[in-house]
């Protein structure tokens, strides 16, 4: 009967205490959960670090990849240029044209006729700038590489002009493989044209002012080699051949 | 205990403060005062990476008894290898209600563990037979029997080493 009284009280604590497990409690109580331990917040959940490394090295990587989009969208520009400025047209280039930066380079001649101003490519544009030469405004006087390059029709007067006089018929056959080597002398005509030895050269940029005795007769010859006028100035060199 | 399974670490806060008692008391039976904390710690760490584990929420309860039960055996096979050193004589021995709280609970400890767990989260922890019941995963009225068996082998294992009752009581 004791024994159903002790039991209320030490299964739940009701009934009638028992002495023995009231001192057992008193003496054992000292060794209970610490208070604080029991109220004190879950450890698991503890704050994250303040410095969000993810966060600044994702924000960084999407700063780099903006700023590579605007410079992509920029160069865009140059690249659209370059295969225009280097292709076919000038297979013998020296290569030295295309990498220079500030040279126009002489791959095209439709871009390079608002640059060179001194080496004009239509006759048009020719003309108020060879005003001064000896020939007259519409004549091309001197050899200038610029009217070989840009079409055979100017090609022949300048080809038979060579310096040493005397007119090749050869040269003005292969005049449209030149192309490409007169454009070169057109990219570089003040570097190229005062270091080599070469009149065609050394013309339009040193020699402006200087009336040569050789052109007049030029353009004499290259209508007698040819039969064809020249594209260019039709009208000015059709009277001479009649 | 889903939320928890989930990853969710305030669930688990939850848990931690549920269970926390029952598992002192569980490793309080088995391993002396000084490393049940951190041997409590080590029950719940290894509960949070094993959590996933269990399939029923029913179960949580005696798996992480379970859990707290290896804790503490594990302790004792390290304990074994190690070597003891005598306590300095100026530490009092029985002067404190501490020193006696140690005796008295290194004789509980000498009970059977289903004897010692329960009487220990009774008498230490102040936990009722229902709670002990639920927080251990055992039926209430096999946690009875076992409180009244094991408050009766404590009873007799005390009784030789208690002074004389006063002789109003012993007739």
């Amino acid at each position: 009967m004791n024994h159903s009284a002790d039991d209320d009280y030490l299964w739940d604590g009701s009934g009638t205490p028992d002495p023995f497990v009231q001192s057992l409690e008193d003496t054992l109580a000292c060794l209970a959960s610490p208070p604080q331990l029991e109220v004190g917040a879950p450890e698991p959940s503890k704050p994250r670090r303040s410095v969000p490394w993810k966060e600044l090295a994702i924000a960084s990587m999407a700063a780099a990849a903006v700023l590579a989009l605007l410079w992509l969208s920029k160069t865009p520009s140059v690249f659209d240029t370059e295969p225009e400025l280097n292709p076919a047209g000038n297979p013998e280039s020296d290569g030295s044209a295309t990498g220079g930066d500030a040279e126009p380079g002489p791959v095209s001649p439709d871009l390079e006729d608002p640059f060179r101003t001194d080496q004009g490519v239509s006759p048009d544009l020719e003309d108020p700038f060879r005003s001064d030469g000896p020939n007259g405004p519409n004549v091309p006087a001197q050899a200038d590489p610029a009217d070989q390059g840009d079409g055979p029709d100017l090609k022949n007067p300048f080809e038979d002009d060579g310096p040493n006089g005397a007119p090749d018929d050869s040269t003005a056959e292969k005049a449209p493989k030149k192309k490409g080597t007169s454009k070169k002398h057109k990219s570089k005509p003040n570097k190229k044209n005062s270091n080599k030895g070469n009149p065609d050269l050394k013309d339009p940029f040193s020699d402006e002012p200087e009336p040569e005795p050789t052109p007049l007769p030029e353009p004499k010859d290259p209508f007698k080699s040819k039969s064809e006028p020249p594209s260019g100035s039709p009208d000015l060199e059709q009277p001479f051949r009649k | 205990m889903r939320d928890a399974q989930a990853g969710d670490r305030n669930a688990f806060g939850e848990l931690h403060h549920r269970y926390r008692r029952s598992i002192r008391g569980i490793i309080l039976a088995r391993a002396p005062i000084d490393v049940v904390d951190d041997l409590v710690q080590d029950v719940f760490a290894a509960a949070l990476t094993r959590i996933d584990q269990v399939r029923e929420p029913e179960a949580f309860p005696g798996w992480l008894a379970q859990i707290a039960r290896r804790k503490s055996t594990d302790l004792h096979r390290r304990r074994a290898v190690r070597t003891t050193q005598p306590l300095p004589p100026e530490i009092p021995s029985h002067d404190s209600p501490y020193a006696e709280a140690k005796a008295m609970l290194e004789q509980i400890q000498a009970l059977p563990s289903t004897y010692s767990e329960p009487l220990i989260l009774r008498l230490v922890e102040g936990m009722t037979g229902p709670e002990i019941a639920e927080r251990l995963g055992l039926s209430p009225s096999y946690v009875r029997v076992n409180l009244h068996r094991g408050l009766k082998m404590l009873r007799e294992r005390l009784e030789p080493q208690q002074p004389q009752q006063p002789l109003g009581v012993v007739r």
